[in-house]
């Protein structure tokens, strides 16, 4: 017999919707930078997808990069992907202009979160790490978003310089609660690997999430890193992505011969 | 110039590495599409594996395929008799512009002419096969020699070396 609540879900959908970014942070994943690759995800996709998604079973969205906000389209795909599911987009929060907060505003009626990169409470450390003035951006940014209603998360990417003690103290006074700091350490991928930072990361340590990109779906959204301009695609699922149900089968079969262990890293 | 490389097996998808395993550079190049990969090794495997048509005139079908085609990864995979029965004469026959037929029997003449015509006009190629073959044999034939005419331009396309 089933039990209704042992029934398993599929977990969280992720959406690579671009490659580029303002920024171009030591560690990056993806290489992202101005000028990247964008490898755009088509917005009409995405909601095509978010549809099937809820009826096979996802719980919820992410949506990543790339910074999603350079996309003019970003509050809309928000709007729609939260009206279905409970939604966080990962972002640097460094792109909140009066414009863009008046245009994100009528999200706090849905459950979509953004989840802000803030790696030390030194913005000297943390710039240069991700960019000189991304600190204040990012400070100004917080609490621009909690005024309006929106749940903000932070998101901490940590190497050995991070002092978790002040910066807890810094998101408390910017009214994010410790249920809303996310702390994860730099994985070995991408730039990351090229700058000879953070830890190695095997296929058991990454998040089972299937992730969607424009150039197919991934095993986890710590899977479609770049190196050296090319997209590792050694945990790609498939290159076809609708009907999701092809993707969902072959990460269904990857986790049936590869059991994942304790202790995957954690992306939000 | 574009130019595809063949993945490995460190950087091929998960769902790709089990093919990988026999150095097949058909394997290497569809890796890059694992869902492709996964459908096509079954079918050609099956399609080229062991067939009631036997091993001797299958080798004919794909290697006289491939010489038609002008496909050079494939002819000289398949020049390799391995336990087709065909002797080394008969192989370089097959690879003739015009095989001597002597060597061949009927259905074996009739198979190298059925290929001749399919790689030129399909339409039509089967016509003269009926009093020599079954029906499900015919239909063996083409699926043998329409599967090599597919890996001959892939190869050809992709460069397999």
């Amino acid at each position: 017999m089933i039990v209704e609540s042992e029934r398993t879900t599929l977990g969280r959908l992720w959406f690579y919707t671009n490659y580029h970014c303002n920024l171009a942070c030591r560690y990056c994943l993806t290489e992202s930078r101005p000028g990247a690759p964008r490898r755009t995800l088509d917005r009409t996709l995405i909601e095509a997808l978010a549809g099937e998604a809820v009826e096979l079973g996802f719980d919820s969205f992410g949506i990543t990069g790339g910074e999603p906000f350079l996309r003019t389209d970003m509050p809309e795909i928000l709007g729609y992907l939260g009206a279905r599911l409970p939604t966080v987009v990962l972002t640097n929060g460094t792109l909140f202009t009066p414009q863009l907060l008046d245009r994100v505003a009528p999200l706090a009626r849905l459950p979509v979160a953004m989840q802000i990169s803030l790696d030390n409470a030194d913005p000297r450390l943390n710039d240069a790490m991700r960019g000189a003035g991304s600190f204040a951006k990012v400070i100004a940014a917080i609490p621009a978003l909690v005024a309006r209603g929106i749940r903000v998360r932070i998101g901490t990417t940590a190497d050995e310089g991070t002092v978790l003690d002040l910066l807890c103290d810094l998101h408390r006074s910017l009214g994010i609660s410790d249920d809303d700091h996310v702390v994860r350490p730099i994985v070995r991928r991408g730039r990351a690997n090229a700058n000879g930072l953070g830890v190695e990361a095997a296929f058991e340590d990454l998040p089972t999430e299937l992730t969607i990109t424009a150039e197919g779906a991934f095993w986890s959204p710590a899977a479609p890193t770049v190196e050296n301009d090319r997209l590792d695609i050694s945990y790609l699922l498939s290159r076809t992505i609708r009907p999701l149900a092809g993707p969902v089968d072959a990460m269904a079969r990857v986790a049936e011969a590869q059991p994942q262990r304790e202790g995957a890293f954690r992306i939000t | 110039m574009t130019k595809i490389p063949p993945l490995t097996l460190d950087r091929a998808p998960l769902l790709a590495r089990p093919y990988l395993q026999n150095d097949s550079p058909l394997a290497a190049m569809l890796a890059h599409v694992p869902e492709l990969l996964e459908a096509t090794m079954p079918f050609v495997s099956t399609v080229l594996g062991p067939s009631h048509l036997g091993e001797r005139l299958k080798h004919l079908i794909v290697l006289r395929t491939s010489v038609r085609n002008g496909c050079r990864y494939c002819t000289r995979v398949y020049s390799d008799r391995g336990d087709s029965g065909l002797s080394d004469e008969e192989i370089a026959a097959i690879c003739a512009p015009q095989p001597p037929v002597i060597r061949f029997d009927e259905r074996e003449r009739a198979a190298l002419a059925f290929v001749d015509r399919f790689c030129s006009e399909p339409s039509g190629s089967v016509d003269s096969l009926g009093a020599l073959f079954r029906d499900d044999e015919i239909v063996a034939l083409v699926t043998i020699a329409g599967a090599t005419d597919f890996l001959n331009r892939f190869a050809m396309a992709l460069g397999l070396e």
